[in-house]
């Protein structure tokens, strides 16, 4: 480039060393910041503890380990993470259109993501899905599509007194077991309009599993109680539009050819067709636009469809109370962090189901320890919405209605499906007491025992139902040895489901 | 570390610019390039440094005795080339070598479980062409240790390339002049760089992997082509990205790299091709291998063969990577007997369109490491688990901006439209798009580090190269 006049030449050079020294010290000031601001220590938009400091050690820096750590604590606590995060999703809606369909595909993340969250293994108490029988699961979501009751907001000092241990340890305890499918549609989400989707893939030798420690289970606990069997399709198989229908296999067929085994097996099991009611009530809100759960009013359609079977009346929706909590942005969206799904947020109805009631659970931080505690965590909000229905996942809840006093109890076995679902039996049954089995780690032989239970009810969506995860865990609870020294066999309990 | 790394952009990059103009003297400067390139290597090779150290100490050491002619200097040169060709085949070749071994004489020899030192491949070439230089009297030795450590381990062409000749840089490795614009001009290359980096080929990389890593049987074709050229995409813009950083951070501390992509996906014939990617490898076998073999004057044709068997196994310690060479090596011999007077005559978008078929081909030999993958790929890619999937689509309409964007520019536009403003620009014109530049760099940069945040670890295809 040629200046022939040395002003001009000189203007030039200052142009441009301003320039650099501009850029030089809005990239130094940014690492400063980055450096002296103060260091979140958990995301609330992602639902996840961020990566912290590593511990130095030469072994871990020799290993390259230690830099790898710092430097997905770097970025997981980079200054202003949150909007630059905001930022990137305004950018990725600008890479292209929706078309005349307004369809949008998030695809899972690469590999070079989960690293974020493998500094957060160590804590993971629960193991993470075993084996990946179709070879797809190479793209499992790194942010996982588990429930809304992923972690409560730190703002624990707002809420009753009881809350903040409450609030700790199912914030834990819901990264502990993300339920990520087997088979997974390595399509990841799909967003129609203002209703996003989780993609269902469905395994059947999986499923055939599932069926089968379900039978086992079921066997052992013959003239003791009856085991009922209910598996929830998620919503594409009601609402993606049928020219779209191809990308999510249907889970109809699928929980069809699930409950066909049991009959063959000649299996206690009762099964529980759910689907179909959920079918002739497609037209209410029984399943969230923006997060991967039913709503309460699905659950109901489980509920009503479970006493059919059961020989019980179901008590009629209107007569609970309905309490209402707004603006509810769940897992899909945090996911996807879809515009649209952004702009028309869920609401999350809960009702409540006895007059005279009383809670109890217990913690993972203190197994073996009964607090008392309400049905509902009332106080939740946004993306933690979902949550209201007892608290997220906790090893073991008791929803005892104080109007009935017959000895007639029920255990529900469930991931986060059954949440919603279970505050409904209160409503027919003395105690109701749900154990998430991916929290617990005793026997619930002996548990059913102890508490006289008369009723099992075993609850999962289809994606969990076709999960070789959910199916071992349940295997697992199953096979655990009767004891009488609770505290030592829980001990080893826990020890074997860390070597899971 | 990489450069599209947060850590690298707010703080190694930006402490390095600032000790480096604040240091006055050209030595000085070159303690801090060193310190600087040893601890960025360090970072992501702690135990292997050493390596590197010792293998660019000793080939300073020999290399004095090879200025002089004679059959001295001719075994020094042999004894150097083979240490450093035995080093690069034992981290890169030796489980190969085994695995192979093992499968045909059925035996279970157990292979030494070394990781691939990062760059190696690079820096072992980088010495290889310094002792020929030096043998050939091309150019002198280097006097200063310090100096040749700073050649050897420069970061912006450590880990990825391009391959840089000593000769090329010899002077500025001795002494180096500031030159305000050319700095500016680097600057401007790095963030260019960096978005073709960030922006795209991440981008393109995650749509490949959502095709090319499921169950190939039940991809569709569509999914199949969609896949490959997202490959394409990601593989011309990550490697040239690189490339463009590095010649960007050089100009910044005074060093002129070689370009190292020439749109390589206008090419004309596959020969035109390899013109224009990655153009230091290529230039590297023809100076180094193919010439002193004989080149076009004695026995061409095994020459080819021979280049071309290197270049596939230098890429990686794989049957993929020998068969994708053999199939360049195999279209060039084609393109040479008749094929290239051929496509001549012809109009241009017909070379245009082959090499575009022969490349996409390529790359899918490229990607697939498992030949049995490679062949479920081709099925997928002729039909046989149908044509149209509405994902494809839905994807395609979801990304058209963006992928119409990363195609263009595949063309040469922004060389284009710097010849525009070189030709309609007055002097004071120049100096007022400075800051305009300066205000789309940050934008850039912001940009980037929206799309980085988030991601803890961003590792360049290269690498491992």
């Amino acid at each position: 480039m040629k200046l022939p006049e040395t002003n001009l030449r000189k203007l030039y050079k200052q142009c441009c060393i301003r320039s650099m020294v501009l850029i030089v010290a809005v990239m130094a000031t940014m690492g400063v910041f980055s450096f002296v601001l103060p260091k979140p220590a958990e995301s609330l938009v992602e639902k996840r503890k961020l990566a912290e400091m590593p511990a130095f050690s030469l072994n871990a820096l020799f290993s390259g380990t230690y830099l790898r750590d710092f430097e997905a604590f770097y970025a997981d606590t980079f200054p202003f993470r949150d909007a630059f995060i905001e930022m990137g999703s305004w950018f990725d809606e600008l890479k292209g259109i929706r078309g005349s369909d307004d369809v949008k595909i998030y695809a899972p993340p690469t590999d070079s993501q989960p690293q974020t969250s493998s500094s957060q293994g160590a804590s993971q108490p629960a193991s993470q899905p075993q084996g990946d029988p179709d070879g797809s699961g190479s793209s499992v979501p790194a942010v996982t599509p588990d429930d809304g009751s992923s972690s409560h907001p730190s703002s624990a000092s707002s809420q009753p007194e009881q809350s903040s241990s409450q609030s700790d340890s199912s914030s834990q305890g819901s990264s502990a077991a993300p339920e990520v499918p087997d088979g997974y549609s390595s399509n990841g989400y799909f967003v129609v309009g203002d209703t996003g989707y989780m993609l269902f893939g469905g395994y059947r030798p999986v499923a055939e599993q599932y069926a089968g420690y379900l039978t086992q289970f079921a066997r052992s606990l013959e003239g003791q109680a009856k085991v009922y069997n209910i598996v929830v399709p998620t919503s594409s198989d009601f609402y993606l539009p049928e020219k779209y229908q191809s990308l999510s296999n249907s889970q109809k067929d699928n929980i069809s050819y699930l409950y066909s085994l049991y009959p063959q097996q000649n299996s206690p099991v009762i099964t529980v067709d759910a689907y179909s009611n959920l079918e002739r009530n497609k037209d209410q809100y029984i399943y969230f636009r923006t997060d991967h759960h039913w709503t309460a009013r699905g659950a109901y359609c489980a509920y009503e469809a479970f006493c059919q079977t059961a020989g019980l009346t179901p008590v009629s929706l209107d007569s609970f109370e309905k309490r209402t909590i707004p603006d509810f942005l769940g897992t899909v969206y945090s996911y996807t962090r879809d515009q649209k799904l952004a702009a028309n947020p869920d609401y999350v109805d809960y009702y409540i189901t006895a007059k005279n009631y009383e809670g109890q659970v217990v913690t993972k931080d203190q197994p073996g320890v009964w607090q008392p505690i309400s049905p509902w965590a009332e106080w939740v909000e946004g993306g933690n919405a979902y949550s209201v229905f007892l608290w997220g996942d906790h090893p073991v809840f008791l929803l005892d209605n104080l109007d009935i006093e017959d000895g007639n109890n029920v255990l529900v076995l469930k991931e986060s499906y059954g949440n919603a679902f279970s505050p409904f039996l209160m409503a027919n049954f003395d105690k109701t007491y749900v154990i998430d089995y991916r929290h617990y780690e005793q026997s619930i032989y002996d548990f059913v025992l102890e508490h006289n239970i008369k009723t099992v009810i075993f609850i999962n969506n289809a994606f969990a139902a076709n999960t070789s995860y959910h199916a071992e865990r349940i295997n697992y609870l199953a096979n655990q040895l009767p004891h009488t020294a609770g505290v030592s066999a829980a001990g080893e309990g826990q020890d074997q489901s860390g070597q899971e | 570390m990489v450069f599209s790394n947060l850590f690298f952009l707010y703080v190694f990059l930006p402490i390095n610019i600032i000790l480096y103009f604040l240091a006055k003297s050209n030595s000085t400067r070159n303690v801090i390039m060193v310190a600087f390139s040893l601890v960025f290597y360090a970072w992501g090779e702690p135990v292997w440094v050493l390596l590197l150290l010792f293998t660019a100490f000793v080939n300073w050491f020999f290399s004095g005795l090879l200025e002089s002619p004679g059959r001295r200097s001719k075994i020094v040169l042999t004894l150097l080339v083979a240490l450093d060709l035995s080093l690069l085949g034992l981290f890169k070749y030796s489980g190969f070598l085994y695995e192979n071994l093992n499968a045909l004489l059925g035996t279970s020899f157990e292979a030494p479980g070394f990781t691939l030192p990062i760059g190696i491949s690079f820096y072992s070439f980088q010495i290889i062409s310094y002792l020929v230089d030096v043998r050939r009297g091309d150019v002198k030795a280097q006097r200063s240790f310090l100096k040749f450590l700073m050649y050897v381990t420069m970061y912006h062409q450590l880990v990825a390339g391009p391959i840089v000749r000593y000769r090329w840089i010899a002077d500025e490795v001795d002494g180096r002049k500031v030159d305000i614009g050319d700095i500016w001009g680097g600057f401007c290359r790095f963030f260019v760089g960096l978005t073709k980096k960030v922006v795209v080929a991440n981008a393109a990389g995650a749509l490949a992997g959502q095709y090319l890593d499921g169950d190939l049987s039940r991809l569709a074709a569509s999914g199949a082509l969609v896949g490959i050229l997202m490959y394409s995409i990601q593989i011309y813009y990550d490697f040239s990205a690189y490339s463009d950083m590095a010649i960007g951070m050089g100009r910044i501390f005074g060093f002129h790299y070689n370009e190292n992509f020439n749109y390589p996906y206008i090419s004309t014939s596959v020969t035109d091709f390899w013109r224009r990617w990655h153009i230091s490898l290529s230039t590297f076998f023809r100076d180094y291998v193919y010439i002193p073999l004989g080149g076009k004057y004695r026995h061409q044709l095994r020459n080819i063969c021979i280049v071309w068997l290197l270049t596939g196994l230098w890429h990686g310690a794989s049957w993929n990577f020998v068969l994708w060479g053999a199939y360049y090596g195999a279209l060039l011999i084609l393109e040479k007997t008749f094929l290239l007077s051929l496509l001549n005559r012809l109009p241009r978008w017909v070379g245009r369109v082959w090499s575009w078929l022969a490349v996409l081909v390529g790359w899918s030999i490229f990607y697939f490491t498992d030949t049995a993958r490679l062949g479920a790929f081709f099925r997928a890619l002729l039909g046989a688990s149908g044509w149209s999937d509405p994902a494809v689509w839905v994807t395609l309409q979801n990304n058209i901006l963006w992928l119409a964007l990363s195609l263009a520019f595949c063309a040469p536009i922004l060389p284009a439209i710097h010849r525009w403003l070189d030709d309609h620009l007055t002097d004071v014109g120049r100096c007022r798009l400075v800051p305009l530049q300066a205000a789309g760099c940050l934008a850039l940069l912001l940009l980037c580090t929206a799309l980085l945040v988030g991601q803890s670890y961003n590792p360049f295809l290269y690498f491992r190269f």
